[in-house]
């Protein structure tokens, strides 16, 4: 499944190619004029990527199984996304060198005129600069940046415009008209779900905060649902927004590390960040709303006989936490053996309670202090815990450890891709 | 190579060739006016080109200034050119048409530079296939257009 989404848009874009073929009379016009041609293609090409740089922000169930994860999701619609609009540059380019040396013509794809379909196009264009320059050029703070990509709705309706009344292939030949306006049609109502749906309609739950317990930088609030308990599996996380009037309403992913089992929901985050900074203002009593379950972090873990290996780094250890507490108690697992990284022990608040899970003969705790120990490495894993090649390998903590981590174990050690398990949180902020 | 990578060599693409057209576009403007503030522009035929004052008053062309004479210390003196009226043309009729060629055919646009919804982008006098078909299909040269044929 996890190829599934690539595969579809490789569907896509193939059925696109081929219909614009078949829009073609005569097919010699494609070599006749090149440039023309260039310029159709990767407008054609584009939409559809940019089409599908929509679907993947909508934070829709059914992606996130094609892709293997909402982490995965969000790494797709940034690659994507840019590559869509790297295409839509080649789009206004090609056709300017294919009306030169008609000076005229050519600045009709460049500055609005009197030519309504084409000013569509280029504001479109300019618009879409704008938000992907402020994406990719300019570190923005994320509240900001987030503001930012919330008008990415604005080139997108420009574009469709410009499709409706440009005369052109997608005119003239109704299976391309169908298919691409079809595609930007959807594109825009995903956009329109996630922008003005998503928070009434989306898959909410509301909580109200019991208990919120301050250990140095880390807040770890506990919740009870107000009416229907989120269903998730050990390892996930959700999207959480504090009805707090010192906090903003935004929507920020943490991982839930409470078991599946709790009547509860809890979440230990670290200040690491303008928001996760303020969140010691967050009182009992204080409204939340909670969104999700997302993520395949556990998937496999809650399910596998293998031997598996968890790997905590600092914070990284709450999917751990929940994992734990549920497979110690209720799975039928392999032996796990977890190591919890932190610099020194003062840090590694959640040790005691990550023994208990010993009580579980299959658990060995183990815990890794880089003061003491140096820094973890795949090396010393596997003199500890033995070959690695067919257990199954779970990373969570900073992106330096776990990228580090498991390039040793596919590439030293020949762990197979698939049991290394890892999700990359940089992405979920979008 | 990274997506951003990618993006960014495209905008620098883009970003030349506008340079280039805006410059191109540039020039030729400053060329079209040059070319209208000659006197010998358009209007003078073959016969004119030899002497483009032919025609004209003697009073009202410019002075011939005679060399000084060797040794003496006068210095000539110029007096203020007069601006050549107006020639009028002696070739045959001017042809104020644009005609431009598509597919070897010539079309009559005049009419058409006025109420072209894509603006008026005709280059007269030159083969405009290229950018017909650049926006256009054959089905429009053989329906629309022939009314701008030229039998």
């Amino acid at each position: 499944m996890k190829k599934t989404g690539w595969f579809i848009l490789f569907c896509a874009l193939f059925l696109t190619v081929n219909l614009w073929i078949l829009s073609k009379g005569d097919i010699g016009l494609i070599k006749t004029y090149p440039f023309k041609s260039l310029g159709q293609i990767t407008a054609l090409l584009g939409t559809v990527l940019i089409s599908f740089e929509f679907f993947l922000a909508a934070r829709l169930k059914f992606m996130e199984n094609w892709f293997g994860g909402l982490d995965k999701v969000y790494h797709a619609h940034r690659l994507v996304g840019g590559s869509g609009f790297a295409l839509i540059i080649y789009h206004p380019l090609f056709l300017i060198v294919n009306a030169l040396p008609n000076i005229k013509a050519a600045m009709n794809f460049v500055l609005p005129s009197s030519i309504l379909s084409y000013d569509y196009g280029i504001l479109a264009f300019y618009t879409m600069f704008v938000l992907i320059f402020l994406t990719f050029y300019v570190k923005l703070p994320y509240h900001i940046w987030k503001i930012s990509h919330i008008f990415m709705g604005v080139p997108l309706v420009f574009m469709l415009m410009h499709m409706l009344f440009i005369s052109s292939d997608i005119s003239n030949y109704m299976p391309l008209r169908y298919w691409i306006l079809g595609i930007s049609f959807l594109s825009l109502a995903a956009y329109i779900y996630k922008r003005f749906l998503y928070t009434r309609f989306g898959p909410r739950y509301e909580y109200i905060i019991t208990q919120v317990r301050q250990v140095e930088s880390v807040t770890e609030i506990v919740m009870k649902p107000v009416w229907k308990k989120l269903e998730y599996q050990a390892g996930q996380f959700a999207f959480i927004s504090f009805e707090n009037k010192w906090l903003s309403r935004e929507k920020h992913p943490f991982t839930i590390a409470s078991s599946p089992d709790d009547e509860t929901l809890r979440f230990a985050i670290k200040s690491l960040g303008d928001y996760t900074n303020k969140l010691e203002v967050v009182r009992a009593g204080d409204k939340v709303a909670v969104f999700g379950p997302y993520g395949q972090f556990g998937e496999k873990a809650n399910t596998t006989l293998k031997d598996q290996v968890w790997i905590a780094g600092g914070i990284g250890v709450t999917p751990f936490l929940s994992l734990a507490k549920y497979l110690s108690v209720r799975g039928n697992t392999g032996n796990i053996t977890v190591y919890y990284c932190v610099k020194n022990m003062n840090e590694a608040m959640y040790a005691e309670e990550l023994s208990r899970a010993t009580a579980n003969p299959k658990f060995k705790i183990l815990n890794f202090c880089s003061d003491v120990d140096g820094r973890i490495n795949a090396e010393t894993i596997v003199k500890q815990s033995g070959d690695p090649k067919d257990k199954l390998i779970l990373l969570c903590g900073p992106g330096g450890m776990t990228s580090a981590l498991s390039q040793d174990f596919e590439n030293r050690y020949h762990v197979p891709r698939r049991n290394i398990i890892f999700e990359e949180f940089s992405f979920l902020g979008t | 190579m990274t997506i951003k990578t990618i993006t960014t060599i495209a905008l620098i693409n883009f970003a030349v060739v506008v340079g280039m057209i805006i410059g191109w576009s540039y020039a030729v403007k400053s060329n079209e006016i040059q070319v209208t503030v000659q006197p010998s522009a358009s209007a003078t035929t073959s016969a004119k080109s030899a002497n483009p004052f032919a025609g004209v008053p003697q009073d009202l062309l410019p002075q011939k200034i005679e060399p000084a004479p060797s040794g003496g210390g006068q210095k000539p003196v110029s007096k203020p050119l007069p601006t050549p009226a107006p020639v009028p043309a002696s070739g045959p009729a001017q042809d104020n048409r644009c005609i431009v060629t598509i597919q070897g055919k010539r079309y009559d646009v005049t009419q058409l530079r006025t109420t072209h919804s894509g603006g008026d982008i005709f280059a007269c006098g030159t083969d405009m296939t290229n950018t017909f078909f650049g926006q256009h299909n054959q089905s429009l040269l053989d329906t629309t257009m022939q009314q701008y044929l030229i039998p």
